[in-house]
């Protein structure tokens, strides 16, 4: 009997080495020609980097807002220890 | 959403509001529909890469000089708003009602100004089902207005408020949120729909 692990490995890089199949729309097999390829990968691309660009805009806008505040804290907490 | 800070705060803890609630709930939801949005471009360009012809024969061409100046009216109306923005964190509650007047009358006008656009192409033969153009323009112009729609809705009510001296920085700041969004969108949706 196989090795299940061994197996699933075969099935992965046997995957990996298939894109060509892959690369098409499954109603319409869009995407075998080379110019909708290229698009599909390129949106493909744009729709994974989309979300943390969004996210990592939000994150930061955030920690900005959280030094400012914090500098604005720092220079009361000075001031009122001049006085 | 709050940070711990020194001195006295709104809460026991000492802690300071980062941003409104009403910001962060409608930031939350603006990335959500930047997603949205993202997902739309993204099956255009794919369904616009795989079409023989483009644009589809016997289809109105899009108004893309009239659409262009309705453009400038939407930025025009962003730039107010930031106006007002820049008065309401000076405190100078006195000099936001107009920016934000002329920002929610342009508003109104670049809404109103596509309707009349839609109603011109679909008496023109550009229906939701006449041809993949169609479909997808209505669609995405379709969802920028809804939101357009919902934004000076908020801004209207934000801009009642301020008339009434209580307009409090969570409403104010969930309505900008919204309107810079939908002014920031369009210019993306003009380009991809409108300018090929």
């Amino acid at each position: 009997m196989p090795d299940r692990l061994g197996l699933a490995t075969a099935c992965g890089i046997l995957v990996l080495f298939a894109p060509g199949i892959s690369a098409a729309c499954s109603v319409c097999m869009t995407g075998r020609e080379d110019d909708t390829r290229i698009v599909y990968e390129l949106m493909t691309g744009f729709m994974t980097l989309i979300p943390f660009v969004l996210a990592g805009g939000v994150f930061y806008w955030l920690r900005g807002r959280v030094k400012e505040i914090e500098a604005r804290h720092e220079r009361a907490r000075a001031a009122a220890s001049e006085r | 959403m709050t940070s711990r800070g020194a001195g006295p705060g709104p809460t026991p803890g000492g802690e300071r509001a980062v941003i409104p609630n009403g910001m962060f709930g409608m930031t939350l939801f603006v990335v959500a529909e930047g997603m949205l949005f993202a997902g739309l471009i993204s099956a255009f360009e794919i369904m616009h890469s795989a079409a023989m012809v483009w644009p589809p024969p016997d289809q109105p061409r899009l108004p893309v000089e009239a659409t262009a100046f309705n453009t400038l009216v939407l930025l025009s109306s962003g730039y107010f708003l930031y106006r007002a923005h820049q008065a309401f964190h000076r405190g100078d509650r006195g000099n936001m009602s107009r920016p934000m007047t002329l920002s929610l009358g342009l508003g109104v006008f670049f809404v109103l100004f596509q309707g009349f656009e839609w109603v011109q192409l679909i008496g023109e033969g550009l229906t939701l089902s006449s041809s993949s153009l169609g479909s997808f323009f209505y669609l995405m112009i379709g969802m920028h207005a809804l939101h357009a729609v919902g934004a000076i809705g908020l801004l209207g009510y934000a801009t009642v408020r301020l008339r009434s001296g209580w307009l409090t920085p969570s409403p104010f700041g969930a309505a900008e949120v919204l309107w810079f969004f939908v002014v920031a969108v369009w210019p993306v949706l003009y380009s991809v729909v409108y300018l090929r």
